[in-house]
C-alpha cells in the first residue's frame, strides 16, 4: 500500500531531523512545502502571510520535533501546525469571522442553487473560494480540501460540531452562488 | 445527501494545489535554524542574570563575574581542545556544529591528513623543506564555511575530499621529481616548496 511505504520513508528522515541533520530537514521541506503552502494560502488568502506561516511552521516543527511521537504521519502533524498558525493569522487580522454561534437552524434560507445544473471547474471553484468571507472559507476548505470531518474541524476551531456543520452548509451554498454568478458574468 | 461538490473536489484534489512559495524561502529557514544552533551559551547567561536581578541587586555583580568566568573557561577549554586535535594541513575546525552537520567530515579529514603528513615527512627527509598549499587551503576553508549553509552536503564533501586528494597527488609528484633528481645529483637542501 502506498501510504504505508510513505510513512516508513518519512520515519527514517524524521529520525535524522531529530539529530539536527540539515539535509534531512531540507528533504522534508522539499516534500511538504508546496502542499503546506497551499493549505496556508487557502486559509489566509494572502501570499505574504502564507509564506510567513510556512516559514514559522517549519521552524517550529523542527524545534518541536521531539514532541512528535509518530502516532500520526509527519505530514498530518505538520499540517495541523500550518493550519493552527494560519488560523491565528486570520484571527489576528481582527476581521470579523462570520458569526458562528447564531445558526441553530440547518435549513438554508433562500432558493437552493441547483447543483445538478452547475458544471464544476477547478478554476471557478478556486476563484469562488478566494472570494468567500474568512469564516466560511476556513470551514469549507478544511472540510472539502484538507479532508477533516466536522468533529475534527470543531476541535481545530474550538467550535461545536453542529456549528461546523451549519457553517459548512452555508459556506457551500454561498460558494455555489458565487460559481453561478461567475458563469453568468463570463 | 450526496455532496457532488465534495466528490468533484476530491477527484481533482491535486489541481487545487497550484501555488508555490518563493524558491529561496528554504534559505531563510536554514539560516534561522543555524542561528539557533549557534547560540547555546547566551540564553543560559541571560537567564542567570535575570534570576539574580530579581533576587538582589547588591550581589548581582558576583553572579555576573561567575558567569563570565564560566564562559571564559568554557571557551578556552574548547580552544585548547581544538588546537590539540587539528592538524596544520587543514585549517582549524569548529567541531561542535560541524560534527552535527557532517559527521563524515571528521573521518575524511583524518584519513587523508594522515597520508598527507606521511608524504610531507618523506619529502622533508629527502630535503625538500616546508610544503605549503596556500590556494588549496583557502579553497578548502571556503568549502567548509559553505557546509553550514548548503543543503547539498554531499557535493561539498566530495569537493573537500577531492581537495585533499589533490594534495596527495601533488606530494606524490614532488616525491617523484625529487627521487629522479637524487638519482642524478645530490638534492638541494632546505628550499621551500610552495605549491
Amino acid at each position: 500500500m502506498e501510504t504505508l511505504e510513505y510513512t516508513d520513508v518519512n520515519a527514517h528522515v524524521v529520525a535524522r531531523c531529530k539529530e539536527g541533520d540539515r539535509k534531512a530537514q531540507y528533504e522534508l521541506y522539499k516534500l511538504y512545502s508546496k502542499s503546506m503552502f497551499n493549505v496556508a494560502m487557502r486559509i489566509t488568502n494572502d501570499y505574504t502571510e502564507a509564506e510567513d506561516v510556512l516559514q514559522e511552521s517549519f521552524l517550529s516543527a523542527f524545534r518541536e520535533l521531539h514532541t512528535f511521537k509518530g502516532d500520526s504521519t509527519f505530514g498530518s502533524w505538520l499540517k495541523r501546525i500550518v493550519i493552527n498558525k494560519s488560523i491565528t493569522k486570520v484571527r489576528s487580522r481582527r476581521l470579523q469571522v462570520v458569526p458562528m454561534e447564531d445558526h441553530q437552524d440547518f435549513a438554508d434560507e433562500g432558493p437552493e442553487v441547483d447543483q445538478e445544473d452547475l458544471e464544476y471547474k477547478v478554476e471557478s471553484i478556486k476563484k469562488a473560494i478566494q472570494s468567500l468571507p474568512d469564516g466560511y472559507r476556513v470551514v469549507l476548505t478544511l472540510y472539502l480540501l484538507e479532508g477533516y470531518d466536522h468533529g475534527e474541524i470543531a476541535d481545530i476551531l474550538s467550535i461545536s460540531e453542529a456549528t461546523s456543520k451549519s457553517q459548512y452548509s452555508r459556506a457551500r451554498k454561498k460558494l455555489l452562488e458565487l460559481i453561478q454568478e461567475q458563469s453568468f458574468f463570463s | 445527501m450526496k455532496d457532488r461538490l465534495k466528490d468533484f473536489v476530491q477527484a481533482h484534489r491535486e489541481e487545487f494545489d497550484s501555488f508555490a512559495p518563493r524558491p529561496d524561502l528554504w534559505q531563510d529557514i536554514a539560516a534561522e535554524l543555524q542561528q539557533e544552533e549557534k547560540k547555546p551559551v547566551i540564553p543560559i547567561e541571560t537567564e542567570q542574570e535575570a534570576k539574580v536581578i530579581s533576587i538582589n541587586w547588591h550581589t548581582a555583580w558576583r553572579y555576573a563575574a561567575a558567569v563570565a568566568l564560566l564562559v571564559m573557561v568554557a571557551f578556552s577549554a574548547r580552544y585548547y581542545m581544538n588546537t590539540q586535535g587539528a592538524s596544520e594541513a587543514v585549517a582549524t575546525t569548529q567541531p561542535v556544529p560541524l560534527d552535527k552537520i557532517a559527521p563524515e567530515l571528521r573521518q575524511i579529514e583524518t584519513k587523508y591528513v594522515r597520508v598527507i603528513e606521511k608524504k610531507k615527512s618523506e619529502l622533508k627527509a629527502m630535503g625538500a623543506g616546508q610544503v605549503r598549499f596556500a590556494e588549496l587551503d583557502s579553497a578548502y576553508n571556503e568549502l567548509k564555511k559553505e557546509l553550514y549553509t548548503t543543503p547539498n552536503k554531499e557535493v561539498l564533501l566530495q569537493a573537500m575530499s577531492d581537495n585533499l586528494k589533490m594534495r596527495i597527488a601533488l606530494l606524490n609528484q614532488q616525491l617523484e621529481v625529487l627521487e629522479n633528481r637524487s638519482n642524478v645529483k645530490a638534492p638541494a637542501r632546505h628550499e621551500t616548496t610552495n605549491i
